[in-house]
């Protein structure tokens, strides 16, 4: 399990690296926390001539947080966001998440931009992106372009992001004020990739009825899934009865796939049953009660 | 030092047709390509250790010769620089293949028109095994109440956390090979080598460090160690080869998998009549060193710890497209149990019985000891004693009532017991022997006492963890009056090391190893006070052996120390007694008369999530007996991590293949191996019934933890779902397994949701 | 170093305080340069996928899997390894803890768990809980143990390092 040769370069700006993707194209490929790329180079599942290091860029490690977004740069660690307090606070959901991804020593290198445009169906982050609503900055030598995160997903370990692209940033909206979080999963063994998860998000107006429900799931499907439950809830008080027409919408609604955890029928059930948990964890935490 | 890599089949069943090694010659720093085609004709098979009556041969290579059997089965070994050399020389390695249709399973083997994996066979079963006792027929007819079910334990592997590794240097001028290896078995692994290579065994010497791990895996004697040997002759440089994680989970054997159908028949007293079990084991694709071993050891321990006056089993042992199958912690025993557990959960639960109950009406009474069951002799037991102690530290009653309140909230607790028996202490040789074990199953211990008064231990077994090294010493040291740390043991190396019958498994380190020690430290100890009598001109009756002093009882100031003698024995032997020769060691050998046989009782209780599926443990209770402890904090590590490994058994391991026999695993994410936040710390008791066959009375207990604890884990999950009925019959638990039982999937169609329609 | 690329590189990097100076290819493991070319062997492979943490550093204080970083990323950082926990040939309290409690058996895993511990220790406030200790250990498989003893090991070095700086209670 030792990787096939490459090149190496570690570039200390934006610009130099987006030359050496341009000048190698596929034959390129870009590091970042390497918790998902390095096995499969060692795994030689993978084998590119050339490999950019993006870690000695220091503007793609940053976090700023504006008025009105978090904007994450694509190399920050996960184990630093899950300890910055501004994170939890602001982008709790995110936090949450953060607490999932397979245990700290993978966390301390691994990125928040690293697992979004390694979009594994059953990873946490890109979850959290579609559920949040995030946007992905991106750069290639002709420029920059945003791409909401529900457009970049396209397929399992596949996004919009071309060869000679490199993602900057995610920004994220924080969620209106008083809103209820939950991400909830379930994996095999701790730390192992979640056979269901569910990101939620959810909002009551001033009378109790609810007005902004966000729901996406990971593991069940070919990219992080968007379920949207708006004719169900929107004006509804929370109640485990509407929580259960919702999880039957979730499953009704899911394509998950088989593999040797778990078939499609399990992880299609228990997505429902999570979005149930989801919502009802949201609800507690937005101080909203829960009728039968 | 050059590096070594394997090339694998990919086909599960293929003819190599070709092998075009040239392009990955060129490669810079490659010295060496070797394949089937470079074994001359009549180079020899890989031999085994275990020949049982009427077993087929499955002969099968250092490297592949013309047909690979399953993938992962070594093509071609490539011998580089460095291993990342060598795995780029490797992917230009180019073999034609001719594909063949491959059979993925024991049943699939059995049916009509499957492919044969030998040619020459009339089907794909490698050995029949049957064993019958008393009058089933009429037990059966007789019986109340007759149960019966088909249960399904997965293909699973021992997985030490270190790989295997092999560093062989052949020294082409004095022709002698010197093989460091993770074995289990050197003296075993050093006359195979010479077997097969031609080199006569005391030209070989095999040494095995310190290993990280083997649980029986091990145990084997694999074709990587025959590779790496003739590469290292063919390029005239110590060659190494370090097993890495993706190829272990193919190259390294794996274990457990079984079919099995079983019946019990009982009177409406509870009280258990008959057993059947007609078996099938998935040997994989040969019959790798032990042959089908642990599928035979599952058939003879079919009445674990009962009395069952009758019982018929017959065990198959089935040849498949997959990675052969060989030793893990338990052989077949934790089949077995599993199996007549699960059939005595069922008896109880037919005769509305406490689980706990039935088996004390059952279980062999101290008296009947020794006690001759289905096949062994069962040395001793307090097994009515051993149950009533589990139920305390259990608090089982304590349990049952709080199960009664948490159900009637609708959560699903449940309680599950199992009681098992393990065989340690294997041996005598003679029985061996005849059973068709090619090795013995003595064990020889030698004790020197050095010239400064401290003792050294040699051994030919193998520390990889279990500590039994340190168990030797506190023997020795204890014999000899000096302390633990003035005790170095040296563990298997095949020139300084005296022959281990058997090798280094079966829990039989501290059992026999340790009699063996012990009888040579008492011989060097009788030496020891005859050579203080006369330098003290005393008689050695009246001698006190402590702290390194020998003293004449009553005048303390009258002493030599061990160091004092010592010395006389190599460096001043005038100080000797008249006529005695010089020089202070033993060589002695134990062969047991019988095994020993620990037993214990694993309780569980666990708690199911009715809407993931997900079970995780409210408490767990172990309480055994393995006769004589040496120490404590050991026996209780061989415990935790024994049961660490049952639950990962019941609950997380598979290695799955699909229908054309392609493994669907790799790496650690498909093969999940539980964390220290999945095994419940087990609260540990023990009784000490010292073994009658064993001098010290040690009994053994590498294997106990893994045996009893898949049946526990089942039979409480069983119970925790008894409000939907299921009877858990296959391993492992997976979350959507028990989602099935409980029958929430596929029935999504329902108008409200299945959570609530469940309650 | 920019957009240039390289078929090696010069490494120059700290482990345990002591400063190396390499030139490694760029594919050049950091666990195999740290055992290959420094030969301090007590880091372990146990997967090479990041799974399992027997090959568990410190990089610049913070653990790290050491089969899924190359050597030539290291340039410049402050590594620790097992070797580094035992000074002038005194078992640290974490690796004392380890021993009395029996903390190890075959030894394979224990220098990752170790390194994982140290970090964990290093950051905790006060004296961490069962879970808290598990849940940090999770990312560190062990096949010999069950674990239990590991748990107890680090909680025990827990206590004695808070009652040794009481202003770490709380």
């Amino acid at each position: 399990m030792k990787p096939s040769s490459f090149r190496y370069c570690a570039p200390e700006t934006v610009e130099e690296a987006l030359d050496v993707l341009e000048e190698h194209g596929d034959e390129a490929k870009a590091l970042a926390g390497g918790q998902s790329l390095v096995p499969l180079l060692n795994l030689r599942v993978i084998r590119p001539a050339v490999l950019v290091d993006l870690n000695s860029i220091e503007s793609l490690a940053q976090v700023a947080q504006e008025p009105a977004t978090v904007r994450i740069g694509a190399t920050a660690r996960q184990r630093a966001l899950e300890l910055d307090s501004a994170i939890a606070e602001r982008l709790p959901l995110l936090h949450e998440a953060l607490g999932l991804v397979a245990h700290i020593p993978i966390r301390t290198r691994g990125t928040l931009g690293g697992s979004v445009v390694h979009a594994d169906p059953a990873a946490e982050i890109p979850a959290v992106t579609v559920a949040l609503g995030a946007s992905m900055h991106v750069a290639s030598r002709e420029g920059t372009r945003t791409i909401p995160a529900s457009d970049f997903y396209l397929g399992p370990f596949l996004t919009s992001l071309s060869p000679t692209e490199i993602l900057l940033a995610v920004e994220f909206p924080p969620p209106p004020a008083g809103a209820g979080w939950a991400f909830v999963e379930v994996a095999r063994v701790h730390g192992a990739f979640a056979l269901a998860g569910v990101a939620a998000l959810l909002h009551a107006g001033a009378d109790g009825t609810l007005d902004d429900v966000r729901l996406a799931l990971c593991g069940v499907g070919a990219t992080p899934t968007a379920c949207s439950v708006d004719e169900i809830v929107l004006g509804e008080r929370p109640s485990d009865k509407l929580f259960g027409r919702v999880a039957q919408h979730v499953r009704d609604t899911v394509e998950p796939f088989s593999d040797g955890h778990a078939g499609a029928e399990y992880r299609r059930e228990v997505a429902g049953v999570l979005a149930q948990r989801a919502l009802r964890l949201a609800c507690t935490r937005a101080g909203l009660e829960v009728a039968a | 030092m050059l590096h070594a890599v394997f090339l694998r089949s990919p086909y599960p069943h293929a003819r190599i047709v070709g092998i075009d090694a040239s392009a990955a010659l060129e490669i810079p720093g490659v010295h060496a390509v070797l394949t089937g085609a470079d074994l001359p004709p009549e180079f020899p098979p890989q031999p085994l250790n275990h020949a049982f009556h009427g077993q087929r041969e499955t002969p099968y290579y250092a490297l592949a010769r013309d047909r690979v059997r399953y993938v992962g089965e070594p093509v071609a070994v490539i011998v580089a620089d460095s291993p990342y050399v060598a795995e780029d020389a490797r992917e230009l390695v180019a073999v034609e293949w001719e594909p063949l249709p491959a059979v993925a399973s024991a049943e699939a083997a059995l049916a009509d028109g499957a492919p044969l994996l030998y040619e020459d066979w009339p089907d794909n079963v490698a050995a029949t095994f049957e064993t019958e006792m008393g009058d089933v027929d009429a037990a059966l007819r007789d019986a109340d109440l007759v149960v019966s079910e088909r249960f399904d334990l997965a293909r699973l592997f021992a997985c030490p956390l270190e790989g295997r590794g092999v560093l062989a240097e052949w020294d082409v001028y004095r022709d002698e090979l010197t093989v460091w290896t993770s074995s289990q078995i050197p003296h075993i692994a050093r006359d195979f080598l010479s077997w097969v290579l031609g080199l006569p065994e005391p030209r070989i010497r095999v040494i095995v460090p310190r290993v990280g791990g083997g649980f029986g895996a091990k145990f084997h004697f694999y074709p990587e160690e025959v590779a790496v040997a003739l590469a290292s002759r063919a390029t005239g440089r110590p060659v190494r080869w370090v097993e890495d994680r993706a190829e272990s989970f193919l190259a390294t054997v794996h274990a457990r998998e079984q079919v099995v159908e079983a019946t019990m028949a009982a009177r409406s007293d509870g009280v258990i009549t008959a057993v059947t079990a007609d078996i099938l084991g998935d040997m994989g694709a040969a019959l790798h060193t032990v042959s089908y071993g642990p599928v035979w050891l599952t058939a003879v321990m079919m009445t674990n710890v009962y009395v069952i006056p009758n019982a018929r089993v017959r065990a198959r042992a089935i040849v498949t497209n997959k990675t052969p199958l060989g030793s893990y912690r338990g052989w077949g025993q934790p089949q077995a149990n599993f199996v007549v557990e699960r059939l005595v959960d069922q008896v109880a639960r037919r005769l509305d019985l406490d689980p706990a109950e039935l088996r004390r009406r059952n279980l062999i009474p101290p008296d009947r000891f020794p006690y001759k069951g289905l096949h062994h002799v069962f040395d001793s037991g307090r097994y009515e004693d051993c149950l009533d102690k589990a139920l305390e530290v259990a608090g089982y009653g304590g349990w049952r009532e709080r199960q009664r309140q948490l159900r009637e909230e609708g959560r699903l607790v449940g309680i599950g017991l199992s009681f098992y028996v393990e065989n340690t202490a294997l041996g005598p040789s003679r029985i061996l022997n005849a059973g068709g074990v090619v090795a013995g199953g003595y064990d020889i211990g030698h004790v020197r006492l050095e010239t400064n008064g401290e003792a050294t231990v040699f051994t030919g077994l193998c520390e990889m963890g279990q500590g039994f090294t340190n168990g030797l010493a506190q023997l020795c040291a204890d014999e000899l009056g000096i302390d633990l740390d003035q005790v170095t043991v040296v563990t298997g190396d095949t020139q300084v090391c005296p022959v281990t019958g058997y090798g280094t498994g079966a829990s039989r380190s501290a059992s026999v190893g340790g009699a063996a020690v012990g009888k040579a430290a008492r011989t060097v100890r009788r030496k020891v006070l005859e050579i203080a009598a006369h330098m003290l001109e005393a008689s050695v009756d009246d001698l006190e052996l402590e702290a390194g002093q020998i003293s004449v009882r009553g005048s303390r100031e009258r002493f030599v120390t061990m160091a004092d003698v010592g010395r006389a024995a190599y460096l001043r032997p005038a100080e000797l007694p008249e006529g005695m020769d010089p020089g202070l060691e033993a060589i002695e050998v134990f062969d047991p008369p019988q095994m020993a046989w620990p037993y214990g009782v694993n309780v569980a209780v666990v708690e199911v999530d009715r809407e993931t599926g997900l079970v995780s443990f409210l408490d767990y209770a172990y309480v055994h007996d393995t006769g004589t402890i040496l120490n404590p904090l050991i026996v209780e590590g061989q415990i935790h991590g024994g049961m660490a490994q049952g639950v990962g058994m019941a609950l997380y391991e598979q290695l799955a293949y699909d229908e054309e026999a392609q493994p669907l695993f790799g790496t650690f994410m498909d093969y999940l191996l539980p964390t220290a936040l999945e095994i419940p710390r087990p609260r540990v008791d023990h009784l000490v019934t010292p073994s009658p066959l064993i001098p010290g009375g040690m009994k053994g207990v590498g294997e106990a933890g893994a045996i009893g604890s898949p049946a526990a884990v089942a039979a409480a999950v069983e119970d925790a779902l008894r409000p939907f009925g299921p009877t858990v019959t296959r391993l492992p638990l997976t979350p959507e397994r028990v989602l099935a039982m409980i029958g929430t999937l596929g029935r999504r169609e329902a108008a409200t949701p299945a959570v609530e329609e469940a309650r | 170093m920019s957009r240039a690329l390289h078929d090696a590189l010069r490494v120059r990097l700290r482990v345990n305080g002591e400063a190396f100076e390499r030139v490694v290819e760029p594919r050049r493991l950091l666990a195999d340069f740290l055992r290959e070319d420094l030969e301090l062997r007590g880091t372990h492979l146990g997967c090479e996928h990041g799974v399992c943490g027997a090959c568990t550093i410190l990089l610049d204080g913070e653990p790290a899997r050491s089969c899924l970083l190359f050597a030539v990323q290291c340039d410049g950082a402050e590594i620790q390894t097992v070797e580094g926990l035992a000074r002038n040939g005194e078992l640290s309290v974490l690796q004392e803890a380890f021993r009395e409690h029996h903390g190890l058996q075959c030894g394979f895993c224990t220098p990752g768990f170790l390194m994982t511990a140290s970090y964990v220790l290093e950051h905790a406030r006060g004296v961490p809980g069962e879970h808290e200790i598990r849940e940090a250990l999770a990312g560190n498989l062990c096949r010999c143990t069950g674990y239990h003893n590991i748990v107890d090991a680090v909680r025990d070095a827990a206590r004695r390092l808070a009652s040794a700086s009481p202003d770490k209670e709380g």
